[in-house]
């Protein structure tokens, strides 16, 4: 009995795993020659929550399309002169805390250097997201919430949409900022920030 | 140069789920000072929650110094743009060779921070 069915199952796993490493290495790493978006499944077993969310804070991030998994995400407030806080290291993503929480009504902001100190920030490749690209966000509670990019921009510093990126929304929607633009060796500073928007659209736990 | 050594900052208004985070580890951001840090870790060399990410006998010096002044009275938007970026990929800026020795400093420093980050706030 188990002489017939074993060998199915074998090849049936393993086909599976070649589907998920396959998967998996096509989402690895900047994707310049990337073709269609880059999604994320929901894990089997998990129960399918509704949106909006309680609010519960962020503990990972992960962007398969640019290669970007962190379990841990900072949290970030105001600088003295109420700009948003930035992390004080390249790769650590933060999010910003006196805002929505992911999965809530309102846009969560998440912020990564493109580059600090000369190291490659959490963010390098933020601009090399599309429209349904998939955020995958963790939170504190044990639930995940999927975010789908709807738009990318580029704005100048001097002109930051700040009713667009912190204004309240009548969804859960999502904000990731970087800088990009020319680089203005003098300060030190881009001119400008790589926004991403995108909204909530499916959460599990 | 101001180099910010911390890398968390503390809470100061999470109450509504403020449970939920305290229940899982404490970690550098929690403190208002390093001395209040210290008083935790000494009470308890084991170190559970790994305060002291490089084992050098002092719990969080890279307490936030720079987060420490947190704007914490004002709930309005972030006001202008980001500053997410000091420099272009590769390290090398505008001809500053001093910089490009910098940027293989820091990279130590970011690479430690980022251990203790993992440790500290894998939850």
């Amino acid at each position: 009995m188990t002489r017939t069915r074993s060998p199915l199952l074998v090849w049936a796993l393993a086909a599976l795993a070649a589907v998920i490493a396959l998967t998996v290495l096509m989402n690895v790493g900047p994707s310049s020659a990337r073709t269609g978006t880059s999604t994320v499944s929901v894990p089997a077993g998990a129960a399918t929550e509704a949106l909006p969310l309680a609010a519960s804070a962020p503990v990972g991030i992960e962007i398969p399309a640019i290669g970007v998994t962190r379990d841990s995400v900072m949290k970030l407030g105001y600088n003295e002169d109420l700009s948003l806080q930035v992390p004080t290291d390249a790769a650590t993503v933060g999010w910003f805390s006196r805002g929505a929480a992911p999965g809530t009504n309102g846009p969560a902001v998440f912020a990564s250097h493109v580059n600090y100190k000369g190291v490659e920030g959490g963010f390098a490749h933020l601009d090399a997201l599309t429209a349904g690209d998939e955020i995958l966000v963790h939170r504190a509670d044990g639930s995940a919430v999927v975010f789908v990019v709807d738009r990318v921009e580029q704005a100048s510093k001097q002109a930051f949409p700040t009713a667009q990126v912190y204004g309240p929304t009548g969804d859960a929607q999502i904000r990731l900022i970087t800088c990009g633009g020319d680089f203005d060796a003098s300060r030190r500073s881009y001119e400008d920030n790589v926004i991403v928007f995108g909204h909530a659209e499916r959460a599990w736990r | 140069m101001v180099d910010r050594l911390c890398h968390h900052l503390k809470d100061t208004h999470h109450h509504h789920h403020r449970g939920a985070w305290y229940s899982r580890d404490l970690d550098c951001g929690d403190f208002d000072t390093q001395d209040a840090a210290q008083a935790v870790y000494e009470a308890d060399r084991s170190d559970p929650n790994n305060l002291d990410g490089d084992n050098d006998g002092v719990a969080c010096e890279d307490n936030p110094d720079g987060y420490r002044t947190v704007v914490a009275d004002y709930d309005g938007y972030p006001q202008g743009g980001v500053a997410t970026g000091d420099s272009l990929p590769g390290g090398a800026s505008g001809g500053a060779a001093a910089l490009a020795g910098l940027g293989v400093a820091s990279l130590t420093g970011a690479t430690r921070r980022r251990d203790e980050d993992e440790h500290e706030e894998l939850v």
